[in-house]
């Protein structure tokens, strides 16, 4: 799993989907275009050489031919000399016609191949000399027969001179062919490993960006999902809101309007209403008053309190109060640390996390249970406990009862009332406290709410 | 008309129950759909009102399986749900109207006279018998040129009597139409009413038309018709 997280780059993730999705296409666009591009060139370089070997195998033709003229040229000469018959110089005249356009051959290949040229200049000369030598044999008498062999004898040395140098030229562009044809090879076999390459890379770049493109995907469906629980949570908390906050307008209304029609001829029925009306504009103001609690505080971050508090005192102030103004149908443990423990807060917001709390414990505990406030230092932490033996929450309702507005359905079955802003309130103040809170539960088994508070330094 | 009030919140339940009793009405109110549900198939109304959000069955859930049991009792919503959306699936669930919450209790009261007007027991604006003529809307009993006011209780007995002209009425036929389900009349109750009914009837020169069968109820039956 690690092996394959790093496979693909760490900074991914924080690229946004516009950017994934345009290094996906560009992934195998890149693979494309650099495959092409490297089999291009090798492609012209390979052409490029193949051009330079067919030149090397016509200049060591034309070579050959060269060769053939002046030995054709040469072979004339003599034949005459021996013969003095005419029909005999036709060799010599035939090459001699040739070879201007042999040497222009090989000196327009060789525009290919330069660093042969010098020699092909030194042979050029050579044969001109041969030529030169070869055509003045053809003029003096033959009656006169020594200097013709002294002439004869300087051709032959000159032309052997010319041949070696064509052999030489020969064998120099055979080695340059040699080297050529190597070349080529070596090309075919780089063509063949850039084939190769090609397809691995192109293997290797469709199957990233795949791998890429899944991963995009997963995660376009994971904010898909986080957005569709967040409409959710969003229409159930409009509906839940919208619930909360009519009820007790509609029951206000509906109170006010029965005494207004009844009121004339009952009057005790105007009395009573109007009762019922005060009451529930009171808990209509709490209501606003929690609802304005919790826009006032949402999102805000943690300000500095500087009132020290001494925790053990002010909880069990909280907790004397509280048992004297609650009816005692439970049985209640306070445990308070031994030492002082000194937070730094605001003592009315953190007053209303406990009674928060300690008004869910008496809620949804049955009478005859126990409930237990139980305060402790742990590390660099304060911890409030309130624990009871009511109830519990069920797991379905357990995620959610921090949310606002959310009531669970077995306690409304039960027909406890209350809006479900008091857990969210407990949440919010704790936070702004740089604290946390927890919740454990089972059904039937109780609650363990824990408050975490940090100690002041 | 008897009406089944479902409503979980006993703030709103209370007042809705009380002003639909004062015009004549008598309410069932409970606070749970499976209550609810019980209760439509045990008995019949003329009238059905549904909170949306209860805990437990909810109403829309309850308005479902009760239009698929083929009943067709006009079914009122009563609901916080605001939307269109909701809406709509209120009244696709079988919803005759929808009402949103907080509601103005004069035009509840006129739309329940309107879904009345089409229960399946709706007679007209008026019961008739001979020349003693019920006035619905009004609560109001009149014979020749006299009109008397009945009170709710009086109105509720004079019309069941009147719906079911000439039959004896047996006393646990009154018990069950006439008193809300989960109350239980005293032993004399029934014939407390019927008495107290024969005063306001004397008062219209007709106390003798309700008549007492003994050993078997109550008839309710014009002289001319013996």
């Amino acid at each position: 799993m690690n092996r394959r997280r790093t496979f693909t780059f760490q900074g991914w993730p924080q690229l946004s989907p516009q950017q994934q999705g345009f290094l996906i296409i560009l992934l195998p666009v890149f693979c494309l275009v650099s495959t092409v591009g490297i089999f291009v060139w090798l492609s012209m370089s390979m052409s490029d050489y193949e051009k330079a070997v067919r030149h090397s195998q016509r200049v060591q033709l034309e070579a050959r031919e060269l060769l053939n003229h002046l030995i054709d040229a040469e072979t004339g000469i003599r034949g005459y000399h021996l013969t003095q018959r005419a029909s005999f110089l036709e060799p010599y005249h035939t090459a001699l016609a040739q070879l201007p356009a042999t040497l222009e051959e090989i000196e327009t290949l060789l525009s290919y191949s330069p660093q042969q040229l010098t020699n092909f200049q030194h042979l050029k000369t050579l044969v001109n000399r041969s030529i030169g030598l070869l055509t003045a044999q053809m003029n003096p008498p033959p009656s006169d027969r020594w200097p013709l062999i002294q002439e004869i004898e300087q051709s032959k040395r000159v032309m052997d001179q010319t041949r070696a140098a064509i052999n030489a030229f020969i064998t120099a562009e055979e080695r340059l062919l040699v080297n050529r044809q190597q070349q080529l090879e070596s090309l075919r076999q780089m063509h063949a490993i850039a084939l190769i390459l090609a397809v691995m890379v192109g293997f290797l770049g469709s199957g990233l960006a795949v791998r890429l493109f899944a991963k995009l995907f997963r995660e376009l469906e994971r904010r898909r999902q986080e957005l569709e629980a967040a409409c959710n949570r969003l229409s159930q908390f409009t509906a839940n809101a919208s619930h909360e906050l009519r009820a007790p307008i509609a029951a206000i209304l509906s109170h006010a309007q029965v005494g207004i029609l009844l009121g004339q001829q009952q009057p005790e029925q105007a009395l009573l209403r109007l009762e019922k009306v005060a009451s529930l504009a009171k808990s209509m103001g709490q209501l606003v008053n929690d609802l304005l609690f919790l826009a006032r505080h949402e999102g805000v971050s943690p300000p500095d309190f500087t009132t020290p508090l001494e925790v053990g005192t002010f909880i069990q102030a909280i907790a004397q109060e509280w048992r004297e103004t609650h009816a005692q149908s439970h049985t209640f443990h306070l445990q308070l640390p031994s030492v002082p423990l000194l937070i730094k807060g605001d003592r009315d917001m953190l007053k209303q996390v406990v009674l928060n709390l300690l008004s869910n414990a008496e809620r949804y505990t049955p009478a005859g249970g126990t409930i237990t406030l139980q305060v402790s230092q742990r590390g660099e932490e304060v911890v409030i406990v309130v624990a009871d033996t009511g109830i519990g929450i069920s797991a379905t309702a357990l995620p959610h009862i921090f949310d606002y507005f959310y009531r669970d359905e077995r306690v409304q079955r039960r027909g406890i009332r209350g809006a479900g802003l008091g857990l969210a309130i407990v949440r919010q103040i704790v936070q702004l406290h740089r604290g946390s809170v927890l919740v454990e539960s089972q059904e039937n088994q109780g609650s363990t709410f824990t408050v975490k508070l940090p100690l002041a330094t | 008309m008897r009406i089944l009030l479902v409503e979980d919140d006993p703030e709103q339940l209370e007042p809705l129950k009380t002003i639909l009793g004062h015009q004549g009405h008598l309410v069932d109110g409970v606070k749970e759909g499976e209550t609810a549900q019980w209760l439509l198939q045990e008995k019949t109304y003329d009238l059905i009102i549904l909170d949306w959000m209860l805990p437990g069955m909810s109403g829309l859930e309850l308005c479902r399986n009760y239009r698929q049991a083929g009943k067709e009792t006009p079914i009122l919503l009563l609901t916080a749900k605001d939307t269109t959306g909701d809406k709509v699936m209120g009244l696709d669930a079988g919803a005759d109207d929808y009402l949103i919450k907080p509601v103005e209790v004069m035009e509840l009261l006129a739309r329940v006279r309107a879904l009345g007007r089409r229960s399946p027991r709706w007679l007209g604006d008026q019961l008739r018998l001979n020349d003693l003529v019920l006035h619905l809307s009004s609560m109001t009993l009149q014979r020749g040129a006299k009109t008397i006011s009945l009170s709710t209780r009086e109105y509720q007995f004079l019309e069941f009597f009147l719906r079911h002209p000439g039959q004896v009425i047996r006393r646990e036929q009154l018990e069950l139409h006439l008193w809300e389900w989960d109350n239980q009349p005293e032993s004399n109750a029934v014939s407390t009413q019927i008495r107290r009914l024969r005063l306001r009837l004397e008062e219209l020169g007709c106390a003798e038309w309700l008549e007492t069968v003994y050993g078997m109820g109550y008839r309710l039956q014009a002289p001319s018709s013996v």
